[in-house]
């Protein structure tokens, strides 16, 4: 049987592992990774926490289900925010592309 | 069950190792497949967990429709500036903040009653799939009607953005 802290701890590396991409990295194609891992790592706590508090009661899955999509949505609109940069900058690394600062 | 918990070990091993992958790799495009290999050990985990209709709405929709996504995406904008991307340094300053977080929030875990909190040992798997379709279409139907908007609007918002002006460029 495994405890429930065990996948609360692979959530939280998985959270962590996203965090250090989105502060470290400077690709913008990296910093969606980062995304996507981080809320991979936010559905992996809400289908772990439906399991353990009442099987029977599907809500957390349903969330899940919720967020899925909405990580669908999100990373459709990323990408095409990704390919009109490359098209206007040639570049896609988020420290090359502050124009409003100098 | 000896069985479930070599799963568990393999299975987040492969989430995390690839996660780890598809920030530091050379090139983002094995970058981009790693990632995929971590949807599918998510996917796996809720497997696991008797998730079975989020697992396959995960490979369907992470593995089938996003890292696709991102693969044709990768390959579409490193085209010029493959050759000049190298290795970017470890900068300290995400591991010590990653590392924080890791550590505060595993700590508060692993010093909590969660850690005595066990699955009920025998229960009967409800009919998954008719249950969410019924929480679905009577308690959550209204964020599901907001759910199609924000599907819809992005699938216009994207269309937008790739649209190539003529007169612009």
């Amino acid at each position: 049987m495994i405890p429930l802290v065990d996948y609360l701890v692979v959530s939280i590396i998985l959270f962590g592992i996203g965090i250090y991409g989105l502060v470290s990295k400077g690709n913008a194609l990296r910093l969606l990774f980062a995304v996507e891992i981080a809320i991979n790592s936010a559905n992996l706590n809400l289908v772990a926490f439906s399991r353990y508090l009442n099987p029977a009661n599907l809500e957390g899955q349903t969330f899940a289900l919720f967020s899925i999509a909405v990580a669908a949505a999100e990373a459709a609109v990323g990408l095409g925010i990704i390919m009109v940069t490359f098209r206007l900058n040639k570049e896609v690394d988020v420290f090359k592309l502050r124009k409003l600062k100098h | 069950m000896i069985d479930q918990d070599i799963a568990f070990a393999a299975l987040s091993a492969l989430t995390i190792v690839a996660a780890i992958f598809a920030l530091e790799a050379r090139q983002v495009v094995y970058g981009a497949i790693a990632l995929a290999f971590s949807f599918l050990g998510v996917a796996g985990l809720f497997i696991v967990l008797d998730a079975t209709y989020v697992a396959l709405f995960q490979v369907i929709v992470y593995i089938g429709a996003i890292a696709v996504l991102i693969l044709f995406t990768v390959m579409l904008v490193t085209k010029g500036v493959e050759e000049e991307s190298e290795r970017e340094p470890v900068k300290p300053m995400g591991v010590i903040i990653a590392a924080v977080i890791i550590v505060l929030v595993g700590a508060v875990a692993a010093y909590s009653s969660l850690v005595n909190w066990y699955p009920t040992s025998s229960f009967t798997l409800p009919y998954v799939v008719a249950g969410i379709g019924s929480l679905m279409t009577n308690q959550y139907a209204i964020p599901l009607e907001i759910l199609a908007l924000i599907l819809g609007a992005s699938v216009v918002g994207a269309l937008t953005l790739a649209k190539v002006d003529k007169e612009s460029s």
